[in-house]
């Protein structure tokens, strides 16, 4: 029974691999988007950032976002990750496809004497591709449409330092990213017959600001809990609009404040094989600003993850995992933007290296009026040093 | 064992093609599925007509020196002759038995002509010479070039292949040593025009052989071209003419105030309705160029306008009606520099003509009146900035 499992996971992993790499073929020549809401405030928000949180359901306070995770460190380890999204749009009877491949998260962990840590992390905070079409324009004699596609997002360069203390049983960290960001949409007017394209405009925003984070993860008995908190420093925004090669509009320096956010799980593992997960996270987006002034369409975002992971043996670990996100985001009527998903995952060994983990989720999100269905595949790529660190000091 | 696994990878792979058809289907869809959300003002783009504010033509002798055909004939509106100098020496023309001028025609016709042997004193430059002038700022004595009265042309021997001339050797002297090349002079019976290459096609360059007793002695053209003027042809003030070999140019000047600043044109298109034509040749081109300065109502031809046009389109004679230009870049500079936002002003007018100007003898002559010159531009504003 076991064994078969066994292969069957192998088996799916490699599925996996060539799906992930004939998919992002595939989308250089498809259309490429996140997600149909992504030109909607600052994008859509990544929660988590790795593949063993996202089959979790999405932890944030007991994921790799927390900087003071795991709470034991005695190995350099680095993880590399890549999520594949797949959105099924749906809106008054017409439905779409867009598609997203892209490497989201590179992040090290070092362990230091005295129980010290230090990490790096370079990750995507929020995505703002999207691709969309608008309804046929007659113009001229012809009919013709608007073709917006949106690249680009903001992400955060991190450097975070944290010590274990109480015989690993706590362990605090306090993390420092610079934000940086950039997005280009390009917008296309084209004339429907022979896709050619009669204009191209685009709009190039950059975004600046720091960021500060402190994360704390406690073990007591079968508890351990996670808790990170975080809040963004004012930052800036430059941006322009290119329009037949002139730049005719733009704006420097404008300033925008986002919220701060809280995340809080727990974790109980009274069983040798089994753990059971709870995480919440929350921001008040509602104090977010643009140039001081608040932004009407945010409101807060919460998000709640339940979770179940099993050791089908030593080696092989079940994921699963639930998740309801309010995001912060609402949609043109006004309405909020909810989403539900089911997750699942495991990891498997890869000897002399560290693991290789993968995740999938079904994600339900809609508005109003547009609904998507998004299948993602979450890879990542763990590795860990083979020899634990000496953790004795000298003399001892 | 292995029969399972073979069955399950089968399921996999038939799930993955389904996968990938329907990937396929939907990501080739383009249904408009998000756009709402983008919460952005998004205006609809503007299509608009213009008529000409102003309107100006002029016809003008230009030089044809640089032309690759040279034209030779007559009809009751325009005539056309053809200088040629071959860089003949007096070198034993007693001992000529016969000396005949060779040239090939591209468009041939029954062409009835005499030649004629250029005055001395009249230097003509190719690059230059016009019917009314031999050099840049030297006049012919007479308009239509300065030449002897004596036809030196004894026999010709016409073919769609080669026209065969038989010079009188008898004026060779005058032709090599007391003349500036010769010109071809259509009768004035003629009603019809040929073209024949000139010397920029080396193979089929005009050419004079000069037949000894033992030897013969080939001379290419040093310098040709053809000169044309009109005949009982009125340019009224109203008139607007485009035309090449005696050009006609037309300049249309738009008030486009009312396009709003940095809007992104989409199209334009400048559409010349047209009341008649003559031309030698079934097709042409017709072309577009910008004005640089604001059009002198007493002078036009001495406005200046871009040396590069900006588009051209092909009129077919027998078909066309209207000479539609796309003109959208032109139109975007305009919109670009229009006096406003420190900006200078560049909406001085397009510039219409044959292109090439030089290329045979062609004329449109554009309809006036309530179906002028018009112009029509659809615009799209820009999009707006995220935040």
């Amino acid at each position: 029974m076991i064994a078969r499992i066994k292969n069957q996971i192998t088996q799916i992993s490699i599925l996996t691999i060539i799906c992930v790499i004939v998919l992002s073929n595939l989308c250089n020549q498809f259309c490429f988007g996140q997600s149909f809401f992504s030109m909607r405030g600052f994008g859509e928000e990544l929660l988590y950032t790795d593949a063993t949180a996202s089959s979790l359901g999405g932890l944030v306070g007991l994921g790799r976002v927390n900087p003071s995770f795991p709470l034991s460190l005695s190995k350099t380890t680095f993880s590399a990750t890549v999520f594949s999204n797949f959105v099924y749009g749906q809106q008054s009877g017409n439905s779409r496809m867009i598609y997203d491949i892209r490497p989201v998260t590179l992040d090290g962990k070092f362990p230091l004497p005295y129980q010290l840590r230090v990490g790096i992390k370079l990750s995507e905070l929020f995505n703002q591709n999207f691709n969309i079409y608008s309804d046929s324009i007659p113009f001229s004699g012809t009919w013709t449409r608007r073709h917006i596609i949106g690249q680009g997002g903001i992400y955060g360069l991190s450097v975070n330092v944290g010590k274990s203390l109480f015989k690993d049983k706590l362990a605090l960290s306090f993390e420092y990213s610079k934000l940086l960001g950039q997005a280009l949409e390009s917008w296309y007017f084209e004339v429907l017959s022979g896709n050619s394209y009669i204009t191209h405009d685009s709009v190039i925003t950059t975004y600046s600001a720091h960021r500060l984070c402190f994360g704390a993860f406690a073990n007591i008995n079968y508890l351990s809990f996670g808790l990170v908190m975080e809040d963004i420093l004012p930052g800036i925004i430059n941006s322009k609009v290119i329009s037949h090669s002139v730049v005719v509009d733009s704006v420097n320096g404008l300033t925008f404040n986002l919220p701060y956010g809280v995340g809080f799980g727990i974790v109980f593992d009274k069983f040798p094989k089994t753990k059971f997960m709870a995480d919440f996270m929350y921001r008040n987006w509602e104090k977010a600003t643009i140039a001081d002034a608040s932004i009407p369409s945010l409101r807060n975002s919460m998000k709640y993850s339940l979770a179940v992971e099993h050791w089908l043996t030593d080696k092989y670990p079940l994921r699963v995992g639930l998740r309801y996100y309010a995001s912060y985001l609402s949609d043109h009527t006004g309405k909020g933007i909810d989403e539900f998903a089911l997750s699942c995952g495991s990891s498997v060994p890869i000897p002399k290296f560290g693991s290789f983990a993968y995740s999938l989720e079904i994600i339900r999100r809609q508005g109003q009026e547009v609904k998507e269905t998004i299948g993602r595949l979450n890879i990542s790529l763990y590795y860990e040093e083979v020899w634990k660190k000496r953790t004795r000091r000298w003399g001892f | 064992m292995i029969t399972a696994m073979t069955n399950r990878l089968q399921r996999y792979f038939i799930l993955f093609i389904v996968l990938f058809i329907a990937i396929f289907i939907l990501g080739c869809d383009k249904t408009p599925v998000g756009y709402d959300e983008l919460g952005r003002d998004i205006s609809n783009p503007v299509f608009i007509e213009f008529r000409s504010s102003s309107r100006y033509c002029y016809g003008k002798y230009i030089p044809l020196g640089t032309a690759d055909y040279i034209v030779l004939g007559r009809n009751s509106e325009y005539e056309s002759r053809v200088l040629i100098q071959f860089p003949l020496v007096d070198s034993a023309l007693g001992q000529v038995t016969s000396a005949k001028l060779i040239l090939y025609p591209k468009r041939h016709r029954n062409i009835g002509f005499s030649v004629h042997p250029i005055a001395k004193s009249s230097e003509w430059k190719e690059n230059n010479a016009t019917w009314i002038r031999m050099d840049e700022a030297v006049p012919w004595i007479s308009d239509g070039g300065d030449f002897y009265p004596i036809d030196v042309k004894q026999q010709a021997t016409v073919t769609s292949d080669s026209w065969v001339i038989e010079l009188n050797r008898n004026k060779l002297d005058t032709l090599v040593n007391h003349s500036y090349g010769m010109i071809l002079i259509p009768d004035s019976s003629d009603q019809d025009f040929a073209t024949v290459y000139s010397k920029s096609n080396s193979n089929k360059s005009p050419k004079i052989v000069l037949q000894y007793s033992n030897i013969t002695k080939t001379y290419l053209s040093m310098q040709d071209c053809h000169i044309i003027d009109t005949l009982n042809l009125n340019l009224l003030p109203l008139d607007l003419w485009v035309g090449a070999g005696f050009v006609f140019r037309t300049m249309c000047k738009f008030n486009l105030d009312t396009i709003p600043d940095n809007v992104t044109i989409a199209y334009a298109e400048l559409v010349l309705p047209v009341q008649s034509h003559a031309s030698i040749s079934d097709t042409f081109d017709i072309a577009v160029s910008k004005i640089l300065e604001p059009i002198y109502p007493n002078y036009p031809h001495q406005t200046r306008y871009a040396d590069n046009i900006s588009s051209k389109t092909q009129y077919l004679a027998a078909t066309d009606t209207v000479v539609i230009l796309d003109v959208r870049k032109i139109v975007q500079f305009w919109n670009k520099y229009n006096g406003e936002n420190s900006q200078p002003d560049s909406n001085f007018g397009v510039l219409v003509s044959v292109y090439p100007e030089n290329y045979e003898i062609s004329r449109v002559q554009l309809k006036t009146g309530s179906i002028k010159p018009y112009l029509k531009i659809g615009y799209i504003m820009p999009p707006s900035r995220r935040y």
